[in-house]
This record gives structure tokens, sequence and C-alpha cells, in this order.
């Protein structure tokens, strides 16, 4: 009797405490408190403004008109500061004429560098209501322009509807177009050249890279890491469908493309682009050389009407751009076929699209205002600084819904292992959150960053899954084969024994 | 003379076997040699030595260093007399055999005279006689020296055959009242594979019983020297290892972690190849419980009076369920069954285990030449051989633990299997 109650002891007392310890998940303790208490709507950036007009009252109005705007706005707050200009900025204003130089004059007596600085500053005689150039600096007319001011302060520098967008649960369509933020990108630029044998191509595409990509992209220097690369590809042919229309020019002819057909041209690119070199994203910008005996090629849209632009070129979102060059007539004609297509038509189309796929997204026309176009690859200062709000609010509102959508699985599925790593990267998070973004603050560039990165890092760290596929019911799967045999004589002799240990006769049996 | 015919038998056919051609086969048989005790390990080992490489330092080497420093002297002076040595080990042990049955004959006749009053009336022929008894030894001598799976562990040069020389010696101490002798042999087989321990239990008991005097002194001499033997044991072996003692990972820490998962006659191999990695530790612990703790406490409970038996037991038991079980263990404690001569009459399962026991003994080595080299097998097949021979182990054990019950309950009750009258069954309890 002694024999089976020890053996049934040895089992109990060792096995029990065994099973338990050597099968638990190693899960460390997590802030879940903390990230519940997270609300990534509650978050707004902040800015300044410098209000400069030729007398107070002027300067008041404008200040509370643009204060009485924005009131109401929870996604960014705005100090405002309001001075009456000096006598020597007043004279510089009156006597120089063009606007470039005067913003140029003027750079001297005011700060235009600083960065989410703001000036708004009244120049009497403008031809419009207000001029927006390149620089941090608004000139306004009078006091009538309020309204212009504050609707060009909300489309155009401030891009609140962005914001917002970058905020949202859902995403709006600048932020589906642009790319996710990340510290660093790659951007690729790929010559497309199907045919190499009719045709030879002169291009630089190094050069073409460093001197138009690498100038934009060093204004951008703050935001974001970028590499870049080009490369050529050869023998990569895509059937456009084109139907050959016949027309008057020097061709003598087109071939139209349907817009639908180039995501098409999309997959083909993706087979031979070599995007996934790395884990940074690419941003691909491709070339396409249409062959001779294919050229013209028009794009046409989904409803028949045809690009009338010269240079033929779309952008995929989330992915990068093309632009198709067609050769011209006469060198298609020669014994040898030469092509240099126009480095600045296609170096521009290529920085419009990465404009777009980086977030600085198209200005509407606001009427009674004037933005001075584009001349040079960089991007306007403002335009750099809205974008560093928005990725900002952008990085701090998805740090904390990954952070919060990763506590609710962690604490959902029992069997996710937490690690030391995964622990320590939620950790640092939410400390950069707590520090960076806490109640009442405006989002921190750098923190958001940090507290990004290693969100993603915690979201998407391959150890979470190595007991996924051991859900307890499954567990059991794995005893049962090996302990229910060993299980099964003890647990029919625990009757036996129970009654043994109460002290009544077992049964009519002689036993030893 | 009928004696030294057989020794010199069973030395020239071992001697015989190991110079001819099968030897290399049978010295790389997976049922006959395993990564704790094969020969090809122990000569990489001792080069290893040789070159003054620490043979711990890669998976190569399993075996303890005194092992490894006797064989080094073996190898370096007197390397073509290997053979003549390895047979003479075991023609040692088996002469270490036949004195301890000798001895634990003794014991029976003195345990018997002891209870000679519990015996009822009709069971009085059933008593044994020592002319009956004398019968056992010369048993217990052939069984060990013909044996087949004895004949095959040493013809495979293992170092089995240096372990099963220090348990009999181990166990003829015991036998004969030597409590140092014994236990410093025990501690010694402990050592070099760490499963003898389990026999400190029925050793100590053993000396109790031979020594008359006071019992609880007894045990605890013979725990103390045990773990004095054992502690000096493990120290030497540092010392020889240059004062670390990282060899235990690579001897006890082997044994008992089971990193190699070479198949073999065991139950470990199979199971560890389809265990995920979150689980290795329990089912490690598992089995090992298994193995060393879970029996010895029951068993020795109850069958306190006869200690002999909880050897036979214990030493079967550890073989069946060991990390790396060799036919050498399974022929050692084989030489231990012809002691129970009394209790064939009440074992019912004699003859299934026996044709179990040839069955898969010829049909391991087929599946394995099916899986390994014809590829149309799999690993299954040998796992079920195996187990099929570790299933007949086990049912010869319980049904030698069966009949001893029946003869004890027969001997005070006598054989009609009546209570009150009526007719009753009786069950192991």
């Amino acid at each position: 009797m002694w024999a089976s109650a020890s053996f049934v002891g040895v089992l109990i007392i060792i096995g029990m405490p065994l099973w338990w310890k050597t099968t638990e998940v190693y899960r460390v303790s997590l802030p879940y408190e903390k990230i519940s208490s997270f609300k990534p709507l509650s978050h707004f950036v902040t800015t300044e403004l410098k209000v400069l007009a030729n007398d107070d009252a002027t300067a008041s109005k404008i200040v509370s008109e643009i204060q009485k705007a924005f009131a109401e706005s929870d996604i960014i707050k705005i100090k405002i500061e309001k001075t009456v200009m000096s006598e020597r900025q007043q004279h510089i204003l009156r006597s120089v004429v063009d606007m470039e130089k005067a913003v140029e004059e003027l750079a001297s007596t005011l700060d235009l560098d600083q960065e989410n600085i703001f000036h708004v500053v009244q120049k009497k005689s403008l031809s419009h209501n207000i001029w927006v150039g390149n620089e941090r600096i608004m000139f306004f007319d009078d006091e009538k322009a309020s309204e212009t001011i504050v609707k060009a302060l909300d489309g155009w520098i401030y891009q609140t509807s962005v914001l917002r967008g970058a905020r949202s649960d859902t995403p709006d369509q600048a932020r589906s177009t642009r790319f996710p933020p990340e510290s660093a990108y790659h951007i690729t630029l790929s010559i497309v050249h199907p045919r190499p044998d009719t045709m030879q191509v002169v291009w630089n595409a190094a050069e073409a890279v460093e001197d138009y990509i690498g100038s934009f992209v060093d204004e951008l220097s703050s935001l974001h890491n970028f590499t870049l690369k080009s490369q050529w590809l050869h023998l990569l042919d895509f059937e456009f469908q084109a139907r050959e229309i016949k027309e008057a020019s020097e061709w003598g002819r087109h071939f139209a493309v349907r817009q639908d057909r180039l995501s098409l041209l999309l997959t083909r690119l993706e087979e031979r682009a070599a995007t996934h070199v790395s884990e940074l994203s690419t941003i691909n910008l491709a070339l396409y050389i249409v062959p001779c005996d294919k050229a013209p090629i028009i794009i046409y849209d989904n409803e028949g009407r045809k690009n009338p632009l010269s240079i033929q070129a779309f952008m995929s979102p989330k992915w990068g751009g093309v632009v198709i060059a067609s050769p011209p007539a006469e060198q298609c004609s020669q014994q040898v076929r030469e092509f240099e297509p126009s480095v600045g038509q296609v170096m521009g189309a290529f920085v419009s699209h990465l404009r777009e796929l980086l977030g600085i997204t198209k200005k509407d026309a606001i009427e009674g205002a004037h933005l001075e176009p584009l001349r040079s690859v960089s991007p306007r200062r403002w335009e750099v600084d809205a974008l560093l709000r928005i990725r900002t609010l952008e990085q701090v509102t998805s740090a904390e819904r990954t952070l919060q959508s990763l506590a609710q699985l962690l604490e959902e599925i029992s069997n996710i292992v937490i690690n030391d790593e995964v622990g320590a990267s939620i950790a640092a998070a939410v400390s950069e959150l707590e520090a960076g973004a806490g109640e009442g603050a405006g989002a921190d560039a750098a923190r958001a960053g940090r507290a990004h990165a290693h969100a993603q890092r915690a979201f998407t760290h391959p150890s979470l899954l190595a007991l996924l596929y051991f859900p307890d019911d499954q567990k059991y799967a794995i005893y049962i084969p090996l302990f229910l045999p060993i299980m099964f004589p003890v647990v029919l002799s625990l009757r036996i024994l129970l009654l043994w240990f109460m002290g009544k006769p077992v049964h009519k049996e002689k036993t030893d | 003379m009928g004696a030294v015919v057989k020794y010199v038998i069973a030395g020239l056919v071992r001697y015989w076997l190991i110079h001819t051609d099968f030897w290399h086969t049978l010295s790389n048989r997976v049922e006959i040699a395993t990564p704790l005790n094969s020969w090809k390990r122990l000569i990489e080992g001792v080069y290893l030595y040789d070159q003054n490489i620490n043979p711990y330092e890669g998976d190569a080497f399993h075996e303890s260093p005194i092992v490894l420093v006797i064989f080094h002297y073996l190898l370096k002076h007197v390397p073509y007399s290997l053979p003549f040595i390895f047979s003479a080990m075991d023609l040692l042990t088996a002469y270490l055999l036949y004195k301890t049955s000798r001895g634990f004959v003794r014991i029976f006749l003195n345990c018997q005279e002891k209870y000679l009053s519990d015996v009822s009336q009709e069971s009085k022929d059933m008593v044994m006689t020592e002319s009956q008894l004398k019968e056992t030894s010369e048993y217990v001598l052939s069984v060990y020296l013909f044996n087949p799976y004895s004949i095959l562990n040493c013809v495979g040069m293992t170092t089995t055959v240096l372990q099963n020389m220090l348990l009999a010696a181990a166990l003829c101490g015991a036998a004969h009242g030597y409590v140092i002798i014994s236990c410093a042999f025990l501690a010694f087989a402990t050592h070099q594979a760490l499963y003898p321990v389990l026999l400190i239990v029925p050793t100590a008991m053993i000396l109790a019983e031979v020594n008359k005097g006071c019992n609880k002194c007894s045990y605890i001499k013979t725990l103390l020297a045990f773990v004095l033997s054992w502690s000096f044991v493990v120290y030497i072996s540092a010392f020889i290892m240059d004062g670390s003692y990282n060899y235990v990972y690579n001897t006890y820490g082997f044994i008992l972690t089971v990193p190699d998962l070479k198949p073999n006659i065991g139950l470990f191999w199979y199971f560890f190849t389809e265990m995920f990695e979150h689980f290795r530790l329990l089912f490690v612990c598992a089995f090992q419980i298994n193995a060393l703790i879970l029996y010895i406490v029951p068993l020795t409970l109850r069958f306190k009076k006869e200690p002999i038996l909880l050897v036979t037991v214990l030493l079967a038991l550890s073989t069946v369920f060991r990390s790396y079980p060799c036919v050498g263990d399974v022929g050692f404690y084989m030489a231990f069954i012809p002691m129970w001569k009394h209790l064939f009459t009440f074992m019912q399962q004699k003859f299934i285990v026996a044709c179990a026991f040839i069955i898969t003994s010829a049909l391991g080595p087929t599946v394995w030449h099916l899986w390994i080299y014809s590829g149309s097998a799999n690993a299954n097949f040998f796992f079920g051989v195996t187990l099929s021979f570790a299933t007949a182990q086990i049912f010869l054990i319980t049904d030698l633990l069966f009949a001893y019950i029946k003869r004890e309950y027969t001997l005070k009750n006598g054989s009609s299997r009546t209570i009150d009258g009526k007719p009753a069954k009786l069950v192991l309890r």
C-alpha cells in the first residue's frame, strides 16, 4: 500500500511543479495601463507665427483673425507674435519691387532659417492679396487680405487637412500616396532599355541622380536618410497593348496606351528592379525608353482623354514613378540610332513624383493668393516644415496605435513569448511617447521618430511568433500520448489509496 | 573442471571473434556501441588526450577521465593485447558474478531460516534446499559466459565491459559484507554511467543483512562510504583534467540532457527527435525521473525483505529506461535471472518473453538495414522493434515480480486460493 502511495506521491510532488515550471511561457511584464491610456486622437503640433505690419492696428486685426480661425483647431496650436515693422524694414519693402529681392533684403533683419517659424509681413501695393515664395515668409497687402491669409495658412502652410489625415484612424488620400514614415529610404533610378541592340541611349544616370535627386533630398536630410542608386535594366520588355492612331505629326502616328494597362508595367519592373536588397523601403523611379517601332507612346486616361504634356509619366502611390520616353522621329530614321532624353524634363517629372511620394502635397489655388512656382528642385522651406509636422504627428499616432494593438494582442493571446528585447523596445517607446507627446504638449519630432522606430521593432519582432502555434489545447496533444498511459494505473489506484487512507477495509482479499 | 572448460571456451570464443572481420561491423553497430561506450570514441578521446587537446571540449568523448587515463596507458604500452584484456575482463566479471550468486544463495538460505515459521504446512516442500540453490551459481556463470548479448558486448570492445566488471565487483563485495570494497566499486561504476547509483539502496540493505549488527549504523556506514568514494573519484577526475570540473558537462551532463540522438535500443532518441524545443526540458526531466527516481521508493517499500530481487529488478529497469542502453547492459542483468529459478514455476509469460527477445533481436538489425542501407523503411520500423524489445524486458520484470509475490503468498497460505471457503484472486498491489 505504501508502495502505491509513494509512487503517486512522487508523481504529484515532483511531477506537477516540474511540469508547471518547465512549460511556462517567458513573458516580460509590460506597462499595460500606460499603453491603454494613450489617446492617439488627442495629439497636436505646435508652431510659431510672427506677424509684422506697418502699424499696430493692422497687426492686431490680422492676429485676431488668425487666432479666431485657429482657435478651435485641435490639430495645431499656433503661438502668434505681433510686431510693428521697423523703419528700415518698411523702407526696404517700399523701395524693392522684385519679390525675391525683397525677401533677400528682409532676410538680414528677420531670421528666416529658423525651422517651424513662419512670418506674415505686410507689403503695400501687392498685385494680389498675398504672395508666398520659397522662404518662410508671406507678404500681404492690407488688413482686407486677412481672409486670404487664413485660407493660405490653413491650406498651404499648415495643411491642416493633411495633418488631420495623418492623425486619423483611416488614411486620407495624402497618407495613401506617401511612403510610411521611416528613418531612411532608398531611391533607385532604373533606366529600362528593352532593345539595346536597336538603339543607343545616352544618359548619365549617376550624374542625373546626384544632381537632381541629390539636391532635392539634401533639403530633407533632417527628416530621413536617403541612399541614391541607379541601374540600367536591359532587355526588359513590356507589351503595352497600344493602339496605333494615325495622326499628322513627324511620326505620322502615335500609340495610345490605356491608363489601366500601366500598373502591369510595374509588375514587370518589380521582377528585375531588385527592390528587396535592403530592409528599408525603396522609392522606384523608372525611365522606360520606348523602342523605335513602338514609339511614340501617349497615355490615355480611362475616359479616353489624351495626356497633353510633352513628358509622359505616371506615379504609383507608395511605389514610385515611371517616365515613358519616346525617341524623336529623326533619330529613328537614321542608321545608327542615338537617343538622348532631356535630363531636365525627365528629372523634373521624377522630382514632382518624389515630392508627392514623400509627403509634399499639391497646393490648390486660392483666390487672391499667389504662390510663386518652383524654379529649382529644392522644396520650399515651409514645405519642409510642414512635412516635419506631418511626419511627427503621423509617427506619434502610429506609435501609440501600434503599441495599443500590440498590448491588446499580448493580453488576449497568453502564449505569445515576450522576451527581453521586445519588452525593452516597448518600454523605450512608452517612455519616449510620455516625454515627447504627453498631455497638453505638442509632439516632439525627434522623440516621435524614436518612439515610432521602437514601436515598429517591437511589433514586428519575429520572436513573438515562437510559441504561437501552441495554444493550450495543442499542448495537451503533446502531453497526453506520453503521460496518459502512465497516469492510467495511478488514477485507477487513487480510489483504493483514498479508501486505505481513510482506514476502511478495502476488499475482502488476502493481500500481502 | 567443468567450470574451467566453460571459461576457456567462452574466452576463446570472444578472443577469436575479436580477431575476425566481424569485429569491425560489431563495434559499429548501434545496438552494441552507443555514444557513451563505443570503442571508436574511446580511441578518439585517448588520441586527443595524447595530443594535449582536451577531449571534453567537443562532442566526441563521454567517458570519465579515469577511464581515459587507464586506456591511455593501455593503448600506449600494450595495444596489441587489448583483445586479451577485454576477454579477461569479461571472464573476471563472470567469475565475480559466480561468487556473488554464491553469496546471495547464502543470504537466501539465512532468510529462509528466519521466516521458516511463517511457512504454511502444505507449502513446506516448496522451501529450497542447499543443493538446489548450489546449481544456480553454475547457471549464472554459464548464462553470463554464453549469453550472445554479453559476447557481442565484449567483441565490440565497448567500455560496458569495464562497467559490468565494476558492478559485479561491487555486488560481490556487498554479498560478502565488505562495505568499503562494494561502495568504492559502486562509486566507480556510478562515475562512469550515472545509473548504478540506484543500486546503493539494495546494496545498503544487503550489507546490513550480511553484517549482523544494528541496521541503522550499517546504512549510515554504507552511505558514508559511498558518498566519500564518489566525491573522491570525482575529485580525482578533476585532478586528471588539471583541476577543472568541466568534464562533468560531457559525462554526467551528457547522460542527463541527452543531446545526441543517435538511434539505440533505448526509448529516448525517438521521442526527442520529434520534441519541440519548448517542451524539451520537461520531457528530459520526465524521462530521467522515470529512469532514476520513480521506481526506487515504491519497490524498496514493497520488497524490503528481498534486497536481491531489488538488485535484479533495479538493474533491469535502469537498463530499459536509461538514456543510452546497449546489449551489454541487457546481458548483465540477464545473468541474475537464473538465481530466481525457484520462481520459474510461477512465471506465466516465459514463452512469450523468450520469443519476443529472439524475434526482436533478429528483427532489429534487419529493419536497421532496411532503413539505413536500402532506404525502404524508416525510423518508425526500427523504433517499433526496439519498443517491442523494451516491452519484452518489462514483461520479464513484471512477471518476475508477480511470480515472487505469488510464491510469497503460496508459502504463507498454501496453494489453495480460497478465503473463507470462497475462491479468490491474487492481485499485485
